[in-house]
């Protein structure tokens, strides 16, 4: 066998899956398992030790839904890569990057909620979350929902205790946005590194600009001084040029060296010309 | 750890099994119902040989409970085919000459078929693309990509026909 | 009684040769894409592979390995885990012969230095020295932990170099841990380089792999207890050879050791030879009353202690006229054997030898060296060190000709082989298209407008750049054994169905098929009627195995002969009842004909009613044994004719490199190979785009890493293989040179295609932005160090 025993649970609304959560002890989340029983049967070759209990989320239909509300897009926390590909009610543009993300399995496996809980260094959807600055609802032990906006979540150290529910994304105008991954080529590979940008575009020009890198750490951050410096600038090529230089590594990842800093340069203009291209196709 | 029965829609055919909750559908197809077919060739999601559809899409099946996927309808390479007549799919991976050791086979098929269902005709890069979870070491993949273009074209012939 | 049947077509035969219609793929079916003939069975999953196995009363079984380096061995106590309820038998050293293999006990016995399991010394993480049968895995597992190795631990050198040294830790009894020494030497390099107008030097490092088959290492023994018979399922390129070496280390007989290999999961090099598993597996059933046990190997313990790719540096140091005519090639090749020899003489033999079937070459000397290290054992891998010296004497020759600033195909047509000629080191080469090769692939490019024209892409940092490599193989070798035959048998059954045994492996490429193609032709019957049986050591005639591209030359020969044996029984039934001469009559598309009378006397069905008839009751059973036609190969210094054919290859690639981001896009590829005849064009083109798709992984990613001795980067998450997205268009060009030994012309295939890869690829970055790569694999961050280096070089200049 591939996994440590353990018992099964499959409970039919978060009321109930919450219950048992918060009651049992060495217990686990499963939401797609892409992330989760592959660490399982790791630890168990290493013969680590492994949860007495697993709660499966997949039979909640409040988490899996997918709904355009007023103030932006609401994400069931269950609803998988693909889902989210095939649905109208998600941007051509946001849809476009989710599809760079994990191979098809991967995407027909993965959830929204369990890529950005189980801060591994891949959940590349934070760092979209982010820079979209999506709101997160959880749910906890006694019974409260609450929000809290994805920068936030991520920049707590430790892994949450309490049920993610729900990605907000806001809207109803989709900002304009742009996504990199290194290496581009295989969506297999933990990324080296990730950039997505996003922005207001009134008239034409940067507004209110968030950049989000993904160092390659479970822990995205924004870059801040150039999100400054973009904001008021016009959405053309000479804009990109003229910022180019102006990008500073070190500025967010102070031990890039070489090649990495080299690279988050070049990502960070290709980011952004991939932003003003989605943004003419799509907006 | 306790034993639950449990139900299983495999290949339009309905199994009772008492299964524990960390068998995967990987070992239980294998082990138990003894549909060996569905291979792996790393176990931990990288090579695609474990690869079946559930509900029509592309999972696999080293890294799913199969108490999990309880009621679902569950389409394995042993389901594909009716009876002796080959699934076209199966038909163009034989007449393009896409097989050579056939250990990828019965997933990068599978996937296939999700992809054709979902689009009949798709272009090269599609193909690639929804094919990209899947090892092939012997035959470079193009053989495949061609294949699933002609399959595409016979399940289109099968379809004016009937 | 040889008919020489082809020549004697006329009338009626022309007329039944014309009138199969071109879309009937099973009548003559030579040259022709048939679908493979277990093709079914792999496209429905119903195939049985070693893996899907299950067999009543089945164990477990798991390798007790070394966790340490280097060590002596003290003492296993093992009685902790004997007592772990659900365990079966525990075997080590002390429950064997302590008999020694290897793989090349012909030609270098020196090198059979590994045992079944290891009773006084590991020499790498992971070497084994017993195993354990239990109910299940987990069982198994937990026993392992039980098992306390006391080691008295030696000094470990884990880098090939360090090992050469002086005071180094002796890993074998051999001087400076060279396992494999290998001087070759001919002409007078020294004054021929002294005379050379234009001399260069380089260094290059091609890195360890792995095969990755998609099917790790399984097998299932089982000692039959009334019969003392052991068989055993595995996955495996070579069951005969396996057998020899279950039955040398086992003390069996060869009929007493049965090897059965059932579909197998790809090979590439890594399952031809025993593995201590496969011994372990029959032992262990035997030590624990007859119960099958099988042992599969995870992922991990394919990448860690299977076998690898050798590493190998190239010293090499050569000289040319200015009419581009090469003067003498020089050089020294290390190759990183690991703790055991394995394949490794005749690996580094192919990394230096095979310049010879490729370069008309006068003077030469390369030293090769195969050194032991304290890490897992390097052996064979597709193209046998050919892949290696491919990349490093293809980037030298392309540096050579690019410093007397000639173009490098050009300089390549002025040296290479040509047909019918002996090497300077005595290979006789017959059929030869390399020339054909070169010119079509080059001709198909368009090279001439792209060579050195220095096109960019869709943006300014996109550089375009075209490059060559050429190759040739054995197809045919002898290299093993006293023989190295190949066996088939053809049964013909009453109702006209036919059995062709073969005891060669087909482990995905087609063997099968390609066989049963030829055993159909020479009949002269429809494929339709051919049901394959291969590679069963007690029903099947002896084979050496499927590698080193030999089996459409040797195993095709041997069914040739078969199946012309059995026709001649049927014929000479036809004669003696039609009172005719049997050199009058041919088996011609099903159809028996009389040539000299130019009239179809009955079709085969027919015939075969004829042959089991009451009067003449005829059993047709044909036999063929091919042993190709070479001269053993003196060792210490190359000479040779290793191989009754040999096989030419040119390769084409165009890249795009990314001068911003160090990226190369290869646009597209080609490839020309001179196959003999393609007895199955798509066969042939699966094998070349297979191959190559093999050398673009090599080439750009895969790099198997070791730290202190130990795998650092087994598993498909950390070595990356090429996916669907990575290959480029590939052009296949196939030459027909018809090669005067091979059955209908053809020659092998298979792994000519990598070997040249990663030089094409190389000097198209060079062509495209004059930065040379020497170290594989080709990384982003390579060429933008070498593009920085070079940079700061042009403004040094201008300063």
């Amino acid at each position: 066998m591939d996994l440590n025993p353990f018992q099964y649970h499959a409970p039919q609304s978060l009321k109930e899956a919450a219950d048992l959560y918060f009651k049992l002890s060495q217990v686990k989340l499963l939401a797609g398992g892409t992330m989760l029983l592959n660490s399982l049967k790791t630890a168990k070759k290493k013969g680590l030790k492994t949860p007495q209990h697993i709660i499966s989320l997949k039979r909640i239909p409040e988490l899996k839904d997918i709904r355009r509300e007023e103030g932006g897009l609401s994400i069931g926390a269950m609803t998988t890569f693909a889902d989210l590909i095939r649905s109208p009610l998600v941007s051509q543009e946001l849809r476009n990057i989710l599809r760079q993300i994990g191979t098809t399995q991967i995407r027909n496996m993965g959830t929204a909620g369990g890529n950005l809980t189980c801060r591994y260094t891949w959940t590349e959807l934070g760092t979209v979350m982010m820079s979209l600055n999506a709101l997160l609802s959880f749910y906890n032990p006694k019974g409260e929902s609450y929000t809290e906006t994805a920068a936030e979540f991520f920049a707590k150290q430790a892994k949450t205790k309490d049920i993610l529910t729900h990605i907000r994304v806001p809207g109803p105008e989709p900002r304009a946005v742009g996504y990199y991954r290194l290496p581009k080529t295989s969506p297999l590979d933990v990324p080296l590194f990730a950039v997505c940008i996003s922005a207001e575009c009134a008239k034409g020009t940067f507004q209110d600009t968030v950049i989000t890198i993904n160092r390659g750490t479970s822990f995205p951050c924004r870059y801040r001084e150039l999100e400054a410096q973009l904001n008021g600038k016009t959405m053309t090529p000479e804009t990109i040029s003229e910022m180019y230089p102006l990008i500073q590594p070190q500025a967010f990842d102070p031990h890039c060296e070489g090649y990495k800093g080299h690279m988050y340069k070049i990502g960070i203009r290709d980011t952004l010309k991939n932003l003003i291209k989605g943004h003419r196709d799509h907006g | 750890m306790d034993k639950k029965l449990t139900t299983l829609h495999i290949n339009k055919t309905k199994y009772q099994l008492p299964l524990e909750g960390h068998e995967t559908l990987l070992e239980v197809l294998r082990d138990q119902i003894g549909l060996t077919g569905t291979k792996s060739a790393c176990s931990e999601a990288e090579c695609g040989a474990c690869t079946v559809l559930i509900d029509g899409q592309s999972v696999l099946s080293c890294i799913t409970l199969a108490c999990d996927v309880e009621g679902r309808d569950i389409l394995t390479i042993e389901g594909l085919s009716q009876n002796e007549e080959l699934h076209p799919v199966q038909q163009a991976f034989l007449e393009k000459g896409a097989v050579q050791c056939g250990f990828c086979i019965p997933g990068m098929i599978l996937s296939s078929h999700a992809l054709l269902s979902e689009n009949p005709q798709p272009e090269t890069e599609q193909i690639q693309k929804s094919i990209d979870g899947h090892i092939c070491r012997c035959a470079g993949y193009h053989k495949m990509i061609d294949a699933v273009k002609y399959a595409g074209e016979l399940i289109a012939k099968k379809e004016r026909e009937s | 009684m040889p008919v020489n049947l082809s020549q004697r077509r006329n009338g009626k035969a022309n007329s039944l040769m014309k009138n199969i219609p071109p879309e009937d793929l099973y009548v003559n079916p030579v040259g022709k894409s048939v679908a493979r003939i277990d093709g079914r069975g792999l496209v429905t999953g119903q195939a049985k592979y070693v893996y899907d196995l299950k067999l009543p009363g089945m164990l477990t079984g798991k390798m007790i390995r070394s966790h340490v380096p280097h060590a002596l061995i003290r003492n296993i106590d093992t009685s902790a885990a004997e007592k772990l309820p659900g365990v079966k038998a525990i075997i080590t050293a002390k429950d064997t012969y302590n008999i020694k293999f290897g793989s090349n006990e012909f030609f270098f016995p020196h090198t059979v230095d590994q045992m079944a399991l290891e009773a006084d010394k590991v020499r790498y993480i992971g070497d084994e020295i017993g195993a354990v049968a239990a109910i299940d895995e987990d069982t198994a597992e937990a026993a392992l932990k039980l098992i306390k190795i006391d080691y008295e631990p030696l000094p470990a050198v884990f880098d090939m170099m360090e090992a050469m040294k002086p005071g180094a830790p002796l890993i074998h009894q051999a001087m400076g841990n060279i396992g494999v020494l290998l001087p070759v030497n001919f002409g007078n390099p020294d004054r021929a380089l002294k005379e050379a107008d234009y001399v260069r030097e380089d260094t290059f490092y091609a890195s360890s792999a792995a095969h990755c088959c998609l099917e790790p290492h399984n097998s299932i023994g089982q000692w039959e207890s009334f019969s003392d018979k052991i068989t055993l399922w595995t996955s495996t390129q070579a069951p005969f050879k396996v057998r020899e070496a279950l039955a040398k280390t086992l003390r069996m007989s060869l009929n007493d050791v049965r090897v059965i290999k059932l579909a197998v999961g790809g090979g590439f090099g890594g399952k031809l030879e025993m593995l201590p598993m496969d011994f372990a597996a029959c032992l262990l059933s035997k030590k624990s009353g007859g119960l099958p046990v099988k042992i599969c190997y995870s992922r991990e313990e394919e990448f860690a202690f299977s076998r690898r790719k050798h590493a190998m540096l190239y010293k090499l140091k050569s000289g040319v006229k200015k009419d581009g005519s090469l003067s003498a090639i020089t050089g020294e090749v290390f190759a990183d054997g690991g703790g055991y020899c394995s394949y490794g003489p005749t690996v580094l033999a192919a990394a230096i030898m095979r310049i010879f079937m490729v370069y008309k070459i006068q003077h030469f000397r390369i030293t090769g060296y195969r050194i032991y290290t304290n890490t897992p054992i390097s052996g064979a891998i597709r193209g046998f060190g050919g892949v290696q010296s491919g990349f490093a004497i293809e980037s030298h020759m392309d540096l050579l000709a690019r410093g007397i600033g000639m173009d490098p195909v050009e300089f390549r047509l002025r040296n290479i082989t040509s047909p019918n000629m002996t090497t300077i080191n005595k290979m006789k080469i017959t059929s030869n298209g390399l020339k054909e090769c070169i010119t079509q692939s080059t001709e198909a490019a368009g090279w001439t407008d792209k060579h050195g024209k220095k096109l960019t892409g869709r943006e300014k940092h996109l550089k375009r750049g075209i490059g060559i490599g050429i190759a040739a193989d054995v197809m045919g070798s002898k290299m093993y054994k006293s023989h190295e035959s190949a066996g088939s048998i053809i049964k013909i059954e009453e109702d006209g169905s036919v059995y062709l045994f073969t005891g060669a492996a087909d482990t995905g490429q087609g063997s099968n098929t390609a066989l049963s193609q030829i055993a159909a032709q020479a009949l002269g019957v429809s494929f339709k009627r051919i049901k394959c049986r291969a590679a069963d050591t007690e029903i099947t005639p002896f084979d050496t195995g499927s590698f080193a591209s030999r089996v459409t030359f040797i195993a095709g020969n041997a069914t040739l002969r078969a199946a012309k044996d059995a026709k001649l029984q049927i014929l000479k039934i036809v004669a003696e009842e039609y009172k005719c001469d049997i050199n009058h009559l041919d088996i011609i598309a099903e159809n028996v004909i009389n040539l000299e009378e130019d009239v179809v006397l009955m079709n085969f069905d027919k015939a075969l009613d004829l042959c089991y008839s009451f009067e003449y009751g005829q059993q047709i059973i044909g036999k063929g044994t091919y042993n190709p036609t070479t001269t053993p190969v003196d060792f210490r210094t190359g000479e040779g004719n290793v191989s009754g054919s040999y096989g030419f290859e040119a390769q084409i690639a165009e890249v795009e490199v990314n001068t911003e981001t160090g990226e190369v896009r290869v646009m597209k590829m080609w490839d020309a190979h001179d196959i003999g005849k393609a007895i199955n064009p798509s066969s042939v083109e699966s094998q070349i785009e297979g191959s190559l798709a093999m050398g673009i992984g090599y080439t750009f990613y895969e790099d198997l890493q070791f730290k202190e001795g130990r795998v650092a980067n087994g598993t498909f998450s950390q070595y990356r293989l090429p996916r669907a997205y990575g290959i480029p268009p590939i052009e296949t060009i196939l030459i027909e040179t018809n090669d005067p030994q091979g059955p209908f012309g053809a020659k092998g295939m298979g792994e000519a295609s990598l070997l040249p890869t990663a030089a094409a690829i190389a000097n198209a970055i060079h062509d495209a932005v004059d930065v040379r790569i020497k170290d594989l694999p080709i990384t982003p961050q390579k060429i933008l160090k070498a593009l920085e280096e070079q940079k700061s070089k042009k403004e040094g200049r201008s300063l």
